[in-house]
């Protein structure tokens, strides 16, 4: 929460009040031209020319006569010079054309399968996750169409019985397919549809300690709908490149069973032995997931 | 949005505040001990009214389960039949507020096939007497308390395990509170050997209560009891009882019953009822001098004897049951007590008697061949050095000895002791003897040690793990060493060629299916 929270604040930072007549603007808005600047005076030194005195005529003839004597100067003092910058060079609108996000994301999974509670008190599990995506607009509709790649993993410990104990980890790689509306701009409804491999790591400490890594299948689908800045609430308006939101989405996670036969570790030159089955273990169930996106657009 | 926001972080706190209530591993597994059948070995897993089989196969475990009960009944105590075919597991309410469940007991077979047998027994019963015919259990509760508020203490229930039929029935005695029950004329295991009163067969079972004990016929049930007051007044307190069929030399079947105290020993000689109500006992006490740690019965070419050992004197005494009669035969070392076992002299089958006490130094024998004659009562010793702790017959010929960090084999044809020593204390209990091969693997180390009794030859062998039980499966003929792991963990060892590498481990067959668990 605390993350979000940073997040929003820095996404918003930056935002510029939104101008009266920007209300109507659109994806490729062109931003309003910077007033020109205000004139102001330069101070110059006086020229020979305009002294006309006789005298100082004279005086002057005669100075040019004769030899040239090393001239006494004096340090000028600096005038203080006002600071000015330039004007933003005006950018021209950018229709979004495409769109990449890095996402970090925090899921949540039920577990149906009781036998998960064997490796771990709670049948809800948080799983954190790393996304990378990018989609393109399809034609000039509002559909966009992308897929990207997703890290997560997620563990838990437990025991059997209060005598064995059980630790569990699970590594997973996520291709997926992605299709987004943007029903309006800051708002994107989303679904995605991806798979990989889940690698699943099992351990069962009794006074044996017995370890077994299986990799099954994973798919996994969610919708969602994800809540981000428009680029008129941003400072450079149309022609922003970054912004950010975070994404609301729910969805089912199907994982191949495990079949948890974990061999004894055992030390050099040991007698024969062999595991039991300890059964099946099936990780899928319905998932939440919350995430915050940064968006290069 | 804020709205949008605040909703969901709110549902997101629910979820996560979502406990587990029905963790079904939760909390600890209550496993009665295994116990040993044809085989396996079967533990009770009373956390789930479960039975579990754990057959070895040639390299593989087979794991079955089998439900005892539901979840208003808990197992109260499980025990294997002397057969071994069977296991037996008595369930009892699970809880004293579950007023309409009934005890039950339940008849499991040993490889965990079909459907139990299931007796009413309606006691919650602490101890099970097995008849060595292996045909019925007595169920009774013994020196126990049991788990009722109010108990009958001589309530007793006569289970046919052959059949589906129980017995419930209260002891007709004197007032003494049951303490034992002995299958007195049975003396070969796996065969009935009924009793012939008066030419009809009983098959007798003795009920020990406090200076009395109660005679039942378990083959009729119409017929009385017949109970037997051993006398009070003289603290006579029944704890063993040995029954000696009729012969041409005592026609009628004698029932002896020894004391706990006191210088007789109770001859209770059966008769049959003229009435055909049954039968009947006539008391009679012998005189044998000093209370007596055992007792035996032997038939000379003439006299009926009956051998005691006096645990004080540690002598032998023989009574002629007819007369009362009788001589001494001083041993000259403690003794307390007794076993008969076959001998040959220069060709000659003969009976021996071995006399031996716990803690003594010595094992004394005496041929019966020549017990007639007082010149053929020469005892002779065989030395035990470091005194005997346990003492196990391994066959007619052999005996295995612990005593503190060594074990004795004892070769009584040859009157050859052997000691063993080790580096800590072995139970002779701990054992199993294929063909000429000892096998020994006792709690809390991680050896099992071999002994060819042929040339006696001692190897062990180094496990992985260290022993909490050792067990001979009869059916495949394996060896099975159970290690200390809830999740289950033994080693099946080849008696034939005990070795690391013909011997296999398994681990988590205790957990086999745990997850598959609804």
């Amino acid at each position: 929460m605390t993350t979000l929270a940073a997040l929003i604040l820095l996404l918003t930072v930056h935002v510029a009040p939104p101008a009266p007549v920007d209300r109507s603007t659109t994806f490729s808005e062109v931003e309003p031209t910077p007033a020109p600047p205000t004139p102001m005076s330069v101070h110059t030194a006086p020229t020979i020319s305009e002294v006309t005195t006789e005298d100082s005529r004279a005086r002057n003839l005669e100075a040019l006569k004769t030899p040239p004597r090393d001239p006494i100067t004096a340090v000028p003092t600096p005038m203080p010079i006002p600071l000015q910058f330039p004007p933003p060079p005006a950018r021209p609108a950018r229709p979004i054309r495409w769109r990449v996000d890095i996402v970090g994301d925090i899921s949540g999974l039920l577990i149906r399968d009781p036998g998960w509670l064997a490796f771990d008190y709670n049948r809800r599990v948080n799983i954190p996750g790393l996304t990378l995506r990018a989609d393109t607009r399809i034609g000039g509709s509002r559909v966009f169409l992308g897929g990207g790649v997703s890290y997560r993993n997620f563990f838990g410990g437990g025991s059997l019985y209060e005598s064995s104990y059980t630790y569990s980890r699970v590594y997973e790689p996520l291709l997926f397919a992605r299709l987004a509306v943007a029903a309006v701009e800051g708002i994107d409804i989303f679904a995605h549809v991806g798979g990989g491999p889940s690698i699943v790591a099992l351990e069962v400490d009794s006074t044996q300690f017995a370890y077994q890594r299986s990799v099954v299948g994973m798919l996994d689908g969610q919708g969602g709908v994800a809540i981000y800045l428009p680029k008129k609430w941003l400072r450079r308006r149309g022609a922003s490149r970054v912004t950010g939101g975070l994404e609301l989405a729910a969805g089912y996670t199907w994982r191949g069973d495990v079949e948890v036969r974990p061999p004894v570790d055992t030390e050099e030159d040991p007698i024969p032995i062999s595991s039991a089955s300890l059964g099946d273990l099936s990780l899928r169930g319905f998932v939440w997931r919350l995430g915050l996106f940064i968006r290069f657009q | 949005m804020r709205h949008l926001l605040g909703t969901t972080m709110l549902a997101l706190l629910a979820a996560g505040a979502c406990n587990e209530f029905n963790d079904p591993y939760y909390g600890p597994r209550e496993l009665l001990p295994p116990v040993t059948t044809h085989d396996g070995l079967v533990w009770v897993d009373r956390t789930h009214d479960e039975v579990l089989f754990v057959l070895p196969k040639s390299d593989e475990l087979e794991v079955r389960r089998a439900t005892v009960g539901d979840e208003r009944t808990q197992v109260q105590w499980s025990a294997v039949t002397r057969d071994r075919n069977s296991v037996l597991a008595l369930t009892v309410p699970a809880s004293p507020k579950e007023e309409d469940v009934d005890e039950q007991l339940h008849r499991l077979a040993a490889d965990g096939k079909g459907e139990p047998v299931v007796y009413d027994v309606q006691a919650p019963f602490t101890a099970a007497a097995l008849s060595p015919d292996h045909r019925r259990a007595v169920l009774y509760f013994g020196t126990d308390t049991g788990s009722a508020p109010l108990q009958n203490a001589n309530q007793i229930a006569i289970v046919d395990l052959t059949g589906t039929e129980v017995r419930n029935v209260t002891l007709n005695g004197f007032g003494g509170a049951l303490r034992s029950v002995e299958f007195p004329g049975q003396l070969t295991e796996g065969e009935p050997a009924p009793i012939l009163i008066g030419g009809a067969p009983h098959d007798i079972v003795a009920f020990l209560a406090a200076s009395e004990v109660v005679l039942m016929d378990m083959d009729d049930p119409s017929l009385d009891q017949v109970a037997i007051p051993l006398g009070a007044d003289i603290g006579f307190e029944p704890i063993r009882t040995l029954l000696r069929p009729g012969n041409p030399l005592y026609p009628d079947p004698a029932l002896f019953v020894l004391s706990a105290q006191g210088a007789e020993v109770g001859m209770l000689t059966l008769l049959d009822e003229a009435d055909g109500s049954g039968f009947t006992a006539q008391i009679s006490l012998l005189p044998v001098g000093e209370a007596s740690g055992d007792l035996v019965f032997y038939d000379s070419a003439a006299v009926p004897y009956l051998i005691t050992v006096g645990r004080v004197s540690g002598s032998l005494v023989f009574t002629d049951i007819r007369t009362q009669g009788g001589f001494r035969v001083e041993l000259g070392s403690a003794a307390s007590q007794l076993l008969l076992r076959d001998a040959s002299r220069d060709g000659v089958a003969i009976r021996q008697v071995v006399a031996w006490a716990p803690s003594g130094t010595m094992i004394s024998t005496l041929d019966l061949d020549g017990i007639a004659d007082s010149l053929g009562r020469k005892p002779r010793h065989l030395k035990i050095e470091t005194g005997i702790d346990a003492l196990v017959q391994l066959d007619n010929d052999r005996l295995l000895i612990g005593s503190g960090s060594r074990l004795y084999v004892v070769d009584l044809p040859s009157e050859q002791v052997t000691p063993l020593s080790s580096q800590t204390a072995y139970d002779p209990t701990a054992s199993a003897l294929v063909a000429d091969k000892l096998l020994l693997g006792t709690a809390g180390q991680p050896w099992v040690s071999t002994v060819d009794l042929a040339t006696l030859n001692p190897e062990s062998m180094l496990l992985d793990a260290p022993i909490t039980g050792f067990h001979y499966l009869t059916g495949p003929k394996q060896i099975v060493v159970t290690h200390d792991d809830a999740a289950g963990h033994l080693t099946v060892i080849d008696p034939t060629d005990p070795s690391r590498a013909t011997s296999r481990s398994h681990w988590g067959f205790l957990l086999q299916g745990e997850l598959d668990r609804k």
